[in-house]
């Protein structure tokens, strides 16, 4: 099946949605920005790591055929391109890339997974 | 947007980290396929902005399908206006429709006019779900009240941590920083019940990304606060009448909406953690619609349960 644009953005935009590492990071990047510019700018700079990972991890895993199909598809003419050529195999190894991205970012600026910050599981009801 | 607060973590050291590993990642990505950046070249294209671009793609075949009153590809399942009313007037003077219950009713015409995937909708897609959230849920609930309107109204909620209420508040598992806008209490002994069933219920919407936010910021920044909006679990059926009293998710994170512990506990259950939902406006000049758990789901006589998602 055929993928509009927009639906290549839903695509990505599935990729790692609710990992402990993308929670971590928003969570960071939230609490430290001091203004919400500089919160949109981090915010970018996340999606672009995204979206890099993403596509890299997507060709490293397709046949040399297929990666020319995604990414002819994605760039010449994205309203054709044919998201079905990418398995569930190769979207957890895409997701997999993503949250290890996040991860590196977050061990190297040294911040501590505190319970504070710490937004994997479940926080109880009030 | 929350005031900074006094943490271990260095905002410029973070995007400096940031920015040092997007150049990598874009550095390995180019070296191993330098063809793609050949392609990316020729075309012109950025790849960093595409997901932007395709985001605004989406948006305007949204606004495009209602300006032409015609839904756009998304939207092929919708029934005609003519089915979505006779479908509603089968209900009864007390809202109950023969032979099926009203979440079954409520899923039944969700799942006739919602398109596969999340995204924005069309406005006659949302003009079907005002009807049906009204007739079936009982709750006047607008896509766009008083000329205001989300990015997108039906997306993916994630679940928050519980956000500070006054100055010392602590409980467990709470967002580190304020809600976009700050305490909801200066102090302890000024927390009103009010206050306390707002955080309960508080929703975060991306009001953060809306084209008009920077230039309406005053205005805007005064409406979403505490507004309400109505919530409902698209796989399920549950429903939530909630208050806007944060900023959120960031795009990157693919979710559009967030809930409070409270929320998504009523939404999916306890090991809810996101799902698709649509999110409207609650039209409540007066008032009168208290926060919480809509009144349909509990109403056991009629056969309606809390549905796990």
């Amino acid at each position: 099946m055929a993928k509009t644009n927009a639906q290549v953005k839903i695509f990505l935009d599935e990729l790692a949605t609710d990992s402990s590492e993308s929670r971590n990071l928003e969570g960071v990047i939230k609490r430290s920005a001091p203004s919400e510019g500089a919160k949109k700018e981090m915010d970018d700079l996340a999606d672009g790591l995204k979206t890099l990972k993403g596509v890299k991890a997507i060709l490293d895993n397709l046949s040399p055929e297929d990666q020319e199909k995604f990414a002819e598809g994605l760039i010449k003419d994205p309203s054709v391109l044919d998201t079905t050529i990418i398995t569930g195999e190769i979207r957890h190894k895409a997701e997999e890339k993503i949250n290890e991205g996040f991860s590196e970012v977050l061990s190297e600026t040294k911040v501590e997974i505190t319970k504070e910050t710490q937004t994997e599981g479940k926080p109880p009801v009030k | 947007m929350p005031k900074p607060v006094q943490s271990e973590i260095n905002s410029e050291d973070l995007r400096n980290k940031l920015k040092l590993k997007l150049l990598e990642a874009q550095k390995e990505l180019f070296e191993k396929y330098p063809h793609f950046k050949k392609l990316l070249d020729e075309k012109n294209v950025d790849l960093l902005k595409l997901r932007q671009h395709a985001s605004k793609v989406l948006t305007t075949s949204a606004l495009t399908g209602t300006l032409l009153f015609s839904p756009p590809n998304l939207t092929s399942g919708v029934p005609v206006p003519s089915e979505i009313v006779k479908d509603i007037s089968n209900l009864d003077e007390s809202g109950v429709r023969s032979g099926a219950s009203l979440q079954e009713s409520l899923i039944k015409s969700l799942s006739n006019i919602l398109p596969e995937k999340v995204g924005p909708l069309s406005r006659t897609q949302e003009k079907y779900l005002e009807q049906v959230f009204k007739n079936i849920i009982g709750v006047n609930a607008r896509a766009t009240l008083e000329g205001e309107h989300l990015n997108t109204t039906y997306g993916l909620i994630g679940l928050e941590q519980h956000l500070i209420r006054y100055p010392g508040d602590s409980v467990a598992y709470m967002a580190p920083g304020r809600g976009a806008w700050g305490y909801f209490a200066p102090s302890k002994s000024q927390l009103t019940p009010e206050d306390i069933e707002r955080e309960k219920w508080y929703a975060v919407v991306q009001t953060l990304y809306l084209p008009d936010w920077e230039s309406r910021l005053s205005y805007l920044r005064d409406w979403y606060k505490y507004r309400k909006v109505l919530i409902v679990n698209t796989v399920n059926g549950n429903a939530v009448v909630a208050d806007i009293a944060d900023s959120g998710p960031a795009m990157w994170t693919g979710k559009n909406f967030g809930g409070s512990p409270e929320v998504m506990q009523h939404l999916g259950g306890s090991r809810y953690t996101k799902g698709p939902v649509v999110l409207f406006f609650v039209d409540d000049p007066e008032n009168k619609v208290p926060l919480g758990p809509v009144d349909y789901n509990n109403i056991k006589s009629l056969g309606v349960k809390m549905v796990e998602a």
